[in-house]
């Protein structure tokens, strides 16, 4: 009797140490699973915090010296308080400026014309616009028109129409009156535009094989036009603006 | 393993099938020492096994903490220096808003002296007016919508697809979408939308103007409300992101406020390459 009680002992031991390795040799496992996970996750990081280091630094560096500049501007100010002629003239150099900003005055300078048409069976889609002038933006272009549409902060890009009969409006007017071919010319450094342009080469390409026609030019020289007077993207009077005090 | 079995259980086969020849007492003791001899070597491999298993488990377990502090220290010093230059934008930000609102606070008395003012200079209060506006340097208030693009909600971003997560292209798309409805000024987490605000992808966020944006992205615009809401609730793409189980939350907002845009900086790089003709 003892020797049974023995005998079952020792087999219950057996039991739960081979349960433990067993349990020990799934945890290790799962760990090594978990722990590459973990290294992968914190190198991206890691590059990205990187990034997002220095592209501070370089903002914070333009803003610094923004913020000079205009302390220097503002001294300005308070000095020509008196001064109507000086502060006339200043006056009408900021509505300028934001005038420009803004997209409110014909401008040249040198950048892009990027030249998007319909093909035989696909037109093009207002959503590649899209993309494209959100791409010309990224590679800081500075202003931007589509055939004769100068596009401002509200201007939209919509398709109309059901296919095949469909037109992009831009800013209220059917763009390239329906003929389907789209002019985007951008401002903004050459060399920065195009390396943007590269990187999406294979959006573009996905337009090529569509048959859609997408051709750049780098050019010296492009003039935009400015946001035409009756433009439904002027929003202007219709909204509550904060006076400073 | 066979023998094992015979070595291990030598009692039940005794039950079962009796031996022929009655087993002498000696012979039951030499099984009964073999029994008892296996069962130990067997024991003791066991525990070289699990002492094995435990060693190598605090090995792996030493080279993880040491591979965590590895990483984890170039971690947390680039997380103190994004952590300053964050603070350190931020404050430099405010300076700039301040500054702005300091130099329009200036112009507005300047203008408010009518009397000093030519009468070809009469309109130039107006004028700069409509020039902020335009160029989204003043903050706008008033009512509108506010629309919550997020990606797909409680998904395993390690295992996460791109149909799983909301693009630039999606919010670009919604932004448009606004713009089509008369929106009269949009912000995209507070980030107010001009005429060269770039929305792209970076990575896991989205580049608005110079700030890099995560989800969720909350773009408020204001404009007439109705149609605004309407115009949203039957937007196609916004209506398939919605059917994908991405997270597309479009409400009315009484009171919003779309803040100004106070990058001088960016404003003055555009106004530098943007040429007026002089003839």
């Amino acid at each position: 009797m003892k020797q049974r009680m023995k005998h079952i002992a020792l087999n219950v031991l057996l039991l739960l140490i081979c349960l433990l390795i067993g349990l020990l040799i799934a945890l290790q496992l799962k760990n090594v699973e978990t722990g590459r996970q973990a290294d992968l996750i914190n190198n991206a990081s890691a590059d990205e915090l990187k990034e997002m280091v220095a592209d501070l630094r370089e903002a914070n560096a333009d803003l610094a010296e923004e913020n000079e500049k205009q302390k220097n501007n503002l001294r300005e100010l308070q000095n020509t308080q008196e001064n109507t002629d000086i502060r006339v003239q200043q006056l009408r150099d900021e509505i300028q400026r934001l005038e420009i900003f803004a997209g409110l005055v014909e401008v040249q300078g040198s950048g892009a014309v990027i030249t998007v048409t319909d093909g035989q069976n696909n037109k093009v889609d207002g959503s590649m616009l899209i993309t494209i002038v959100n791409q010309l933006r990224a590679g800081g272009a500075q202003g931007i028109a589509i055939n004769s549409q100068r596009l401002v902060a509200m201007s939209e890009i919509q398709t109309t129409g059901t296919p095949p009969n469909t037109n992009i409006v831009i800013n209220g007017t059917v763009a390239g009156s329906g003929n389907g071919i789209y002019t985007i010319r951008a401002i903004g450094d050459r060399q920065v535009i195009q390396s943007t342009y590269d990187m999406m080469s294979a959006t573009i390409n996905y337009y090529l094989l569509r048959g859609i026609g997408v051709q750049i030019d780098y050019v010296d020289s492009v003039t935009l036009p400015a946001l035409s007077a009756d433009s439904p993207a002027y929003r202007y009077g219709e909204m509550s603006i904060t006076q400073s005090d | 393993m066979f023998r094992l079995y015979k070595w291990w259980r030598p009692r039940r086969r005794a039950v079962s099938e009796p031996p022929l020849r009655p087993e002498t007492a000696e012979q039951r003791q030499q099984r009964e020492r073999r029994s008892q001899r296996a069962f130990k070597y067997l024991l003791a491999a066991l525990l070289l096994l699990l002492s094995a298993v435990l060693v190598n488990r605090f090995h792996t377990l030493r080279a993880q903490v040491q591979d965590a502090a590895d990483v984890l220290a170039p971690l947390t010093e680039l997380q103190t220096q994004l952590q300053q230059e964050q603070d350190q934008y931020q404050s430099l930000l405010n300076e700039a808003q301040e500054l702005a609102r300091q130099e329009a606070s200036l112009q507005d008395q300047f203008l408010a002296n009518q009397d000093l003012l030519q009468e070809a200079d009469q309109d130039l209060g107006q004028q700069l007016a409509f020039s902020r506006v335009m160029a989204g340097t003043v903050e706008v208030k008033g009512a509108g919508v506010t629309l919550t693009l997020s990606d797909a909600e409680g998904i395993d971003y390690s295992t996460a697809t791109a149909a799983d997560i909301i693009h630039d292209q999606d919010v670009a798309n919604a932004v448009n979408a606004l713009k089509i409805l008369g929106a009269q000024a949009i912000a995209v987490n507070g980030e107010r939308l001009t005429a060269t605000s770039r929305l792209i992808c970076n990575g896991p966020t989205i580049l608005v103007n110079r700030t890099k944006l995560a989800a969720p992205f909350v773009i408020t615009a204001t404009g007439d409300q109705a149609v605004l809401l309407a115009g949203l609730n039957e937007n196609p793409r916004l209506k398939e992101l919605k059917a994908g189980g991405k997270t597309v939350k479009i409400e009315a907002s009484a009171e919003l406020v779309i803040p100004a845009f106070n990058d001088q900086a960016l404003i003055d790089e555009a106004v530098n390459s943007l040429k007026v003709r002089t003839e």
